[in-house]
């Protein structure tokens, strides 16, 4: 069996097809938006600025009174503003569920659920900045115009823990997805970067990431999004084709194994579809060596995180999409790949870099971040290589399917039989 | 067994509760053998099954020498024309017989050979460039041989090729296959009887999965011996005539009408007997079989 020459013609049907090129413009659309947009060469801190970027560690002197500022803000307006799944949502909360939230504000800041209504009627209370009081509590300064509107300070002896539980329960009231969730809380007070802390950072982006290193990850975060689901289009496509064209017996009716055939197909997504990536990958190594030219770069970093990273999700993508096509003889696989994509994308929306764990879309969305990287490293192998195997293993499922239906089973061509002889006697 | 015959003992095909086959026998030799009945009848579904593209519920096949359960050198050695044949229409005629040659394991070299070797056979050589969505329908139907043909196979299963197609088209298809089966089984399934009529030596007639008759063309013929009659009939009685009987034709003449006329009796006493061709041997099968008499 000339299988090479199968998986040749495979990949012309695949880049002669508008859902390939549809794939490789939206690559190019993220590339050009999100990842070049932003491109900066590595530049090595100077000790004594202003600023070195935000650490992640939290400033909870700061975090806790920012966070109380916009919880009593948005209370007062009766207007909150979540991201369920990353969709912007504004909340209004009905009577029942407004006497609740006012009841945690009062736990928050041992004011009365009258005083604050009263307070929330009046002029009201805007934001503004929080200040250590000498007791240890804070005092969130609320200056309404010329008045300055009653202060709301934490209540006296509340530990960080019931502070996070008590904004926990306001995410919940919520329904979940806001700024006072307990992971999403440090974001209202992140310490600054320190510049010996900038340094280090900047010396593993140098020395261990070898510059390239550095970029890669940030590009595969990018690259990743379309890759998890548009695979899935290039997939089902191709696994159309046959019974559009109405040449499922002329091709199934050749000796070519079941196996082969799948294989030489799913193989030609793959490849074709990684080829265009490693083609960006390249193109974006020269890109960030250009602008770093006066560091030494790694010339194989997009290519290895490319295949170690990206092509995980092509495989898994690429396999629901051909199994779910062979299966049903539709296009469902798109549906249910986009739903899964969606979900994965925005179910963790707050944790952009380091959270790795088994969802499809493992994200990195930092310059460097060498650190986190290392840390979260096995969780990144491991969940590629799952995803890999899980991909290669719907490929194997799609060949099986693929011989019954040859056979006549799983309605096959014993569907199209009866379909075809209900259609002449209808005739006669 | 002779190695190059197609030998089908007791084979059924059902779908779910519903028998398409049931209990086939019957013995292909080589050249030519046209397969014969209704729609519906069962003559698809045989030749799928013998293309290896249905899994028999009972019985068994052995196409030269191999069982049918053996798929990939049933698919090997059958080359397969279905009925309503097609391949990617934005491919290129030759394009699609390089794709096709692939799937059938061919080496480059052989395709490079055969390919413009069967476009010329099939007439289709000024075509190899075309697409194949600029085929005429008996242009296609002539790409569909050339694929059937391209692996080289020593059974050719053929479903209902000359369908649609105009008398010239049909007559230089019927030529083509007579010419491919002088050295191998060609299965040729219609439901047309002078497909058969020009071409065939030997056929089946098939009706509800059953096999009503195999063996000499001219043998179904004789099925209606003693049964066929002509007679000059009015307009009323002809219309008379179909209640009663089987009217096979009803050519005009003057007024009248010159009817042929299968009947167990002379239908009218003014009736005289004719020779039965293969299409009364035909029909009076399946009138025989309706009532319940089955074939001699």
């Amino acid at each position: 069996m000339s299988g090479w020459s199968l998986f040749t013609k495979e990949c012309r049907r695949v880049v002669t097809g508008l859902p390939f090129w549809l794939l490789v413009a939206a690559l190019l659309a993220f590339l050009s938006t999100q990842f070049m947009a932003g491109l900066k060469p590595l530049e090595e801190p100077q000790p004594g600025l202003a600023s070195y970027g935000a650490s992640d560690r939290v400033d909870w002197e700061k975090a806790i009174p920012a966070a109380l500022q916009s919880l009593a803000g948005e209370y007062r307006e009766n207007r909150y503003t979540t991201y369920p799944f990353g969709l912007v949502k504004t909340v209004r909360l009905k009577e029942e569920e407004r006497r609740q939230m006012g009841e945690i504000l009062s736990q928050l800041t041992g004011r009365s659920e009258g005083e604050l209504a009263a307070a929330a009627q009046a002029p009201g209370f805007a934001v503004g900045d929080g200040v250590r009081q000498p007791d240890g509590s804070f005092a969130v300064q609320v200056p309404q115009g010329e008045q300055t509107a009653p202060s709301l300070t934490l209540a006296p002896g509340l530990a960080r823990e019931d502070f996070v539980r008590l904004m926990e329960e306001a995410d919940g009231l919520l329904e979940g997805g806001s700024s006072y969730a307990a992971e999403n809380l440090g974001g209202f007070g992140r310490e600054p970067l320190r510049y010996e802390e900038a340094l280090e950072q900047y010396r593993q982006m140098v020395e261990e990431d070898r510059v390239t290193g550095a970029y890669a990850r940030l590009f595969c975060d990018y690259m990743g999004i379309p890759l998890a689901v548009l695979p899935a289009f290039v997939a089902a496509a191709l696994w159309l084709k046959d019974r559009r064209a109405g040449a499922r017996e002329a091709i199934w009716s050749r000796r070519v194994s079941s196996l082969s055939l799948t294989a030489a197909r799913f193989g030609a997504v793959i490849a074709t579809v990684m080829g265009a990536v490693l083609v960006l990958a390249g193109w974006m190594t020269a890109v960030v060596l250009a602008k770093n030219s006066d560091l030494s770069g790694s010339l194989t970093a997009f290519f290895s995180y490319s295949l170690g990273w990206l092509l995980p999700g092509v495989l898994i993508s690429a396999g629901v999409g051909a199994f779910l096509t062979e299966c049903t003889g539709t296009p469902i696989a798109i549906f249910v790949q986009g739903v899964w994509w969606y979900l994965s994308l925005f179910a963790g929306a707050g944790e952009l870099v380091g959270d790795y764990g088994w969802s499809l879309l493992i994200r990195h969305n930092r310059l460097g971040g060498y650190a986190e990287y290392r840390a979260g490293l096995a969780q990144i192998a491991a969940n590629r290589l799952v995803y890999a195997l899980a991909g290669l293993l719907l490929m194997l499922l799609t060949s099986w399917v693929l011989e019954q239906k040859r056979r006549g089973r799983f309605g096959g061509m014993g569907k199209a039989i009866r379909s075809h002889c209900r259609r002449q006697r209808a005739a006669v | 067994m002779e190695k190059n015959t197609v030998e089908i003992r007791d084979l059924s095909v059902a779908y779910g509760k519903k028998e398409a086959l049931s209990h086939l026998n019957l013995t292909v030799r080589p050249g030519l053998f046209g397969l014969l009945g209704r729609n519906g009848a069962g003559k698809t579904t045989l030749m799928r099954t013998l293309a290896g593209l249905l899994t028999p519920s009972g019985g068994k096949a052995v196409v030269c020498g191999v069982p049918l359960q053996m798929r990939a050198q049933i698919r090997q050695m059958t080359g397969y024309l279905p009925q309503d044949f097609n391949v990617y229409p934005s491919m290129r005629v030759e394009e699609a017989l390089d794709y096709l040659g692939v799937l059938s394991g061919l080496p480059r070299r052989v395709r490079k050979e055969r390919i413009p070797a069967l476009l010329r056979r099939v007439n289709l050589e000024e075509q190899a460039g075309a697409r194949v969505r600029a085929l005429s329908g008996g242009m296609r139907r002539r790409l569909g041989i050339a694929q059937a043909l391209l692996h080289d196979p020593r059974v050719l299963i053929v479903d209902e090729p000359t369908a649609g197609l105009d008398p010239e088209e049909r007559i230089r298809f019927r030529n083509l296959l007579g010419e491919v089966a002088s050295d191998r089984v060609v299965l040729l399934s219609t439901h047309i009887v002078g497909d058969i009529e020009a071409v065939c030596e030997n056929l089946a007639v098939l009706e509800r999965g059953r096999l009503l008759y195999s063996g000499p063309v001219e043998g179904l013929a004789e099925q209606a011996q003693g049964q066929v009659y002509q007679v000059s009939v009015s307009r009323a009685q002809l219309e008379a005539l179909k209640e009663q009987f089987s009217v096979t034709a009803a050519l005009q003449e003057g007024r009248g009408f010159v009817a042929r006329v299968l009947a167990d009796r002379p239908p009218l006493p003014t009736a005289a007997p004719c020779m039965p061709g293969l299409e009364d041997g035909y029909l009076s099968l399946l009138a025989r079989e309706k009532r319940g008499g089955g074939g001699r």
